[in-house]
């Protein structure tokens, strides 16, 4: 098992490299070259910050040398090993070093601490959406199979794929428009995931003062609903489908009408033998989920005002910050192959058959 | 499984002529005849492809559907047709594009690769031959109201929706941001312009993007994919190894980046599109390709000294095209939904309308919440993909060779 | 004594797009205690639905029983509800399977899938029923059980696996066991200690065992009683001596001349001419008739009233009427010899009884040379 896990996480060097030099080329080979995007607000800026910045872009990237160069000087950077400059080549081992992820011009500030605080937002939005999506797909995924070809099956269906077609810009603005504005239902908040004076506020609901207060928990839960909402009803559509199908496929399986035979009531065949074996499927889907939930986050974010990753990115693309945009890329690039080698292991312990050394 | 053998065999055993045709002659032909026969049976399949047919007709014609110049009229005792005179080239393009089509594929005698040749020629001297033709620079929509309010018009015919889609009626405005009326019936935005003529206009982009994205994704697939599943060896692993690269960006991310950096084309943005959303049809392809390389008729062409090209494209790729044509009716769609959302966080084109833009509009216009902006343009968005998604998945079902058999 | 088990005319349809079909048609039978009942037959003729019939496994739909009785020591098993049912199988009668590969869940271990049937039917603790399971899989003639119990399925070979659903099957003691062609897809030495490891089973527990086969070797050397399945119906059903030394319906006759014979001439195989017909496409009248040497030989000298033409792949043949008009059913043709053929001697005259032989075969087994297949087409797909 560790042997497995060392080698995957072995792959996951090459391909995270793939993916910063993707991202890298594709600015790099933008017309104007790299400077161009970071040199655009020179315009604004007194000669001594512009003289300062110059430096610090050359320092970084060699904006004198070729796009090859400026990549593996970027790569150094951000890699936790590598060759060091002289400035701190005294302290710690040698070879190893603090991972650099620059400095964001938009926002004047180490992108490391942009990061910082908008990735656990991204990540908790996916934390509450991912259980939902998934219980939902599998119990109506297994509703639908046995209920094959009747009509819960087919509107189910249909009504599945529609949800899968409903883009997250329709469903999010309606329900922005229509629950949170003032004109219509004030039912939830319009922006943010938390309440200006959330701060202030106890963590539990309490009715201190005589009065409710609704406090911290309560108080993001309820920012949490419509967001939430966006982000999942594509993917249990999805799901559901695919669960729906692995149910069918493994009950005209051998094993089924064993457990059948062994006496087993027709409950207890689906949820205890078929219910195990119709998950592995799920589980391998479950990787490629998570990166289409991620950009998922874009949409919804941008709907609903919430500062995470997501935003963080089309900011950053915007207004050509590259530094975020290359650090934002890794930082996604590697949650997703996380995900990836969770998912791995997950598949590992819900089929015996998959051997870990193979 | 004597149960099933017993099932099955009694059902194959059913319509004799159809096994005669499946042993002899063109296995893949009928098969695939079958599919289509399946897949326009299917009643979602068919609702998809009429909402389509909608979206493809108010494309081509939406000069004629949604414009502020009349069609004709008489002015002075003369008469003219200022629509016809402001047409652009591409609208031209377009209409000769489709009544080449109906000329050419209605024929019945002619070789399929001899109707796309002629097509292909036709649609090329159209789009040469638009360039001698210049329509007026500057658009100045408000002329025909103004003559009408001065009562100069003897009579006009105009469009059925009398607004063009940049028409701001600079001459009105106190109609910015109306709700649905009689005159706008799915009221105007926030510049004034109408949005049920936008939304005609916009649906060419979508059709368009959709396509081409489309066709870009499965070329890049299938050159790709077919490469890796012909050679497989190291070849294959070092393509798997690129599709998990673009597989772990979220395409989302590479297209915005790529967008944000290389500027806002509509030509620019469908390629794009197209080049982070092949990797699926790569996958098929390779699959198909691994399967197809060890039968017989493969290894006979391979021995028979055929050119790689002509075993690839000539042999392989008709027998495994199936499942990229399914994936390509899903790819239609999620390209729709790429566009919508690069324009809804305002990446996509300017002056263009577009659905995506549209709803962007409804989000950023300050206070009350204009849902006419939102619903008509995202309606247009869901309806459009949900029609392709129809028909994939029915398309999936038809070649899904499970699914036969026991109902 | 009575049966254990009687099917009474039990009758199956399949409802497929394509009309119904009738995979098991006025089935009756009769298993005694401790007794091996073998159902034999080509692949196609019926005997699996007929076994999953017993315990009610057919899928519903597109299955259906339309009549007929299976009375299980005079229960009749088709009038249970469904959870009185469950307690009937797996606890009186359990069932093994032609697939040892597949027929076991993935995902679980061995242990729990036998653990899961002891504790279903028998009132023990997870412990206790973790003994039974070791002890069952000691019974079957696993080594080291006690580790074998948290092997998964794909960790064994197929015979081992075979053992495994022996082991889960016994382990709650049933009175029949119903072994749908349980070595047919194992090789021929791990047959054979199959086989062998049922046999004593059954000396031991005195259980009765319905085995489904199509090998006639296997037959001989473990059947008491035969049912010779043809076309969805039983043709004949006697004592396996009786059976082998005297058949009396066309049919088992032409399998016999095809089971190789190590003594004797080096002639050709005989093989009957023809395929199996087809479940949704029978023939009219006697189902075998298309294939059936003995209607064209009585043809021969019939009267010329008697006598029609019908068509049977390319060639022409001349059948007797009464084969092409009226199917015959089983009847007892001889004390204790069961057939369904319009000239097997006495036919007309033969009374239609239920078929109960509650016959045990001698220890010595009967010689069949090397029987090994006989049914099995050359070149099978399976």
């Amino acid at each position: 098992m560790l042997s497995y896990l060392l080698r995957r996480l072995l792959l996951v060097i090459p391909t995270l490299l793939g993916i910063t030099a993707v991202v890298f080329f594709v600015m790099a080979l933008a017309p104007g070259g790299v400077g161009a995007s970071l040199l655009t607000h020179e315009g604004q800026m007194n000669p001594q910050q512009r003289r300062a910045m110059e430096q610090y872009l050359n320092q970084r990237y060699g904006l004198d040398k070729p796009p090859v160069v400026q990549y593996l000087r970027w790569l150094n950077k951000v890699s936790p090993f590598g060759y060091r400059d002289r400035a701190d080549a005294k302290r710690g081992l040698p070879w190893f070093k603090s991972p650099d992820l620059g400095e964001s011009f938009s926002r004047q500030r180490p992108v490391t601490a942009l990061i910082s605080e908008s990735l656990p937002i991204t990540l908790l939005l996916n934390v509450v959406t991912i259980p939902i999506i998934y219980t939902i797909a599998i119990l109506t995924g297994i509703q639908a199979a046995k209920r094959r070809g009747q009509l819960f099956d087919v509107g189910g269906g249909t009504i599945l794929l529609g949800l899968w077609s409903l883009p997250t810009i329709l469903s999010g603005v309606l329900l922005i428009g229509f629950l949170s504005n003032q004109e219509y239902l004030r039912l939830f908040p319009t922006n943010g995931l938390h309440d200006i004076q959330a701060d202030a506020m106890t963590f539990l609901p309490t009715t201190a003062g005589g009065s409710f207060q609704r406090g911290w928990l309560l108080d993001t839960l309820w920012h949490l609903v419509l967001p939430v909402v966006c982000m999942s009803y594509g993917g249990f559509a999805f799901l559901s489908k695919l669960q729906r199908g692995a149910v069918l496929e493994n009950i005209s399986l051998d094993y089924v009408r064993t457990a059948r035979a062994k006496g087993l009531a027709e409950k207890e065949v689906l949820y205890r033998h078929v219910f195990r074996n119709s998950l592995i499927p799920l589980i391998t889907v479950a990787a490629n989920l998570l990166p289409a939930l991620l950009a998922g986050t874009v949409v919804v974010e941008t709907i609903f005002g919430i500062s995470g990753m997501g935003r963080l990115m089309v900011e950053a693309a915007f207004v050509r910050d590259r530094e975020l945009v290359l650090s934002d890329a890794l930082v996604i690039g590697l949650v997703g192959l996380i995900a990836y080698l969770l998912a791995d292991i997950c598949y590992v312990v819900a089929d015996p058959r998959v051997s870990y050394d193979a | 499984m004597t149960l099933d053998a017993a099932v099955s065999s009694a059902l194959a055993a059913a319509p004799p002529d159809a096994q005669a045709s499946d042993s002899g002659g063109r296995p893949v032909r009928s098969l695939r005849r079958q599919a289509i026969h399946d897949t326009l049976s299917n009643k979602r399949a068919r609702a998809g492809l009429v909402w389509i047919s909608i979206v493809a007709f108010a494309g081509v014609f939406a000069p004629f559907l949604a414009n502020s110049y009349p069609f004709l009229i008489k002015i002075d005792g003369r008469i003219s047709s200022p629509l016809l005179r402001h047409l652009s080239r591409l609208d031209i393009v377009l209409l000769i594009a489709l009544a080449a089509a109906i000329i050419i594929f209605s024929r019945r005698h002619v070789r399929v690769s001899v109707k796309w040749a002629a097509f292909a020629t036709i649609i090329a001297a159209a789009a040469l031959g638009s360039r001698l033709f210049h329509a007026p620079g500057t658009n100045v929509y408000d002329t025909y109201r103004q003559l009408q309010r001065d009562g100069k018009i003897q009579w006009a015919v105009y469009a059925p929706v009398r607004f063009s889609p940049n028409d701001r009626m600079r001459d009105q405005p106190a109609l910015r941001l109306t709700p649905p009326s009689r005159h706008h019936l799915m009221g105007t935005e926030a510049n004034g312009a109408d949005v049920l003529s936008r939304i005609i206009h916009a649906s060419r982009i979508a059709l368009a993007i959709g396509l081409i994205a489309t066709s870009i994704a499965v070329v890049i697939g299938v050159v790709i994919g077919g490469l890796m599943g012909y050679f497989s060896g190291r070849v294959d692993i070092i393509g798997m190894r690129l599709i998990e690269v673009f597989e772990a960006i979220p395409s989302l991310f590479l297209l915005i980046t790529f967008v944000a950096f290389y500027g806002r084309n509509l030509y620019l943005i469908m390629a794009i599109i197209g080049l982070v959303s092949w990797t699926g049809d790569a996958r098929f392809i390779r699959a198909e390709f691994l399967r197809l390389r060890k039968q017989d008729f493969v290894q006979a062409a391979i021995a028979g000294g055929l050119p790689l090209r002509s075993i690839l494209f000539r042999h392989m790729l008709p027998n495994g095209i199936s499942p990229v044509l399914v994936s390509a009716s899903f790819g239609v769609a999620s390209a729709i939904l790429s566009e919508s959302v690069l324009s809804f966080l305002g990446l996509g084109l300017v002056d263009e309308p577009s659905w995506g833009q549209m709803l962007n509009q409804a989000l950023n216009v300050g206070g009350a919440f204009t849902w006419w902006i939102a619903v008509f343009p995202g309606l247009a968005i869901f309806l459009t993909v949900f029609g392709y998604n129809l028909i994939g998945e029915s398309m999936r079902d038809a070649l899904d060779p499970r699914l036969h058999g026991i109902a | 004594m009575d049966p254990l088990l009687e099917l009474k005319n039990l009758d199956v349809a399949f409802d497929t797009d394509r009309g119904q079909i009738r995979p098991v048609r006025d089935v009756s039978l009769s298993v005694f205690p401790g007794q091996t009942v073998a159902i034999v037959g080509e692949s196609g003729c019926g005997k699996s639905v007929t076994a999953l019939s017993i315990l009610r496994l057919i899928p519903e739909p597109p299955g259906r029983v339309l009549g007929g009785e299976v009375r299980l020591e005079g229960r009749d098993l088709l009038r249970l509800r469904e959870s009185e049912m469950r307690r009937v199988r797996g606890k009186d009668i359990a069932m093994i399977f032609q697939e040892p590969m597949t027929s076991l869940n993935p995902v679980y271990t061995i242990g729990d899938q036998i653990v899961e049937a002891v504790t279903l039917h028998q009132k023990v603790g997870t412990r206790r029923a973790y003994e039974i399971a070791e002890q069952s899989l000691r019974e079957v003639g696993i080594s080291d059980p006690a580790r074998r119990l948290h092997e998964y399925p794909h960790q064994m070979s197929g015979g081992m696996r075979q053992r495994v659903m022996i082991a889960m099957a016994l382990s709650c003691q049933p009175r029949l066991l119903i072994a749908d062609e349980p070595t047919t897809a194992l090789d021929v030495t791990i047959q054979a200690q199959i086989l062998e490891l049922l046999r004593k089973l059954q000396r031991e527990t005195g259980m009765s065992i319905l085995l489904i086969t199509h090998d006639l070797g296997v037959v001989a050397e473990n059947a008491d009683v035969v049912a010779v399945m043809y076309a969805s119906r039983i043709v004949e059903f006697a004592t396996v001596e009786d059976l082998f030394d005297h058949p009396q319906h066309p049919y088992t006759e032409g399998l016999f001349r095809s089971v190789p014979k190590l003594q004797g001439h080096k002639e050709r195989l005989d093989t009957i001419p023809g395929t199996v017909p087809n479940p949704a496409k029978f023939p009219s009248g006697c189902k075998f008739h298309p294939r059936c040497p003995r209607t064209r030989q009585i043809a021969a000298t019939a009267q010329p009233d008697e006598v029609v033409q019908i068509a049977a792949g390319n060639e022409r043949f001349t059948v007797m009427q009464v084969c092409t008009d009226d199917e015959p059913v089983l009847r007892e043709v001889k004390p204790g010899h069961w057939a369904a053929c319009h000239f097997a001697p006495n036919y007309p005259e033969a009374p239609v009884t239920v078929p109960r032989l509650e016959h045990r075969r001698e220890v010595v087994p009967v010689v069949l040379g090397d029987a090994q297949r006989a049914l099995e087409p050359q070149g099978a797909t399976r």
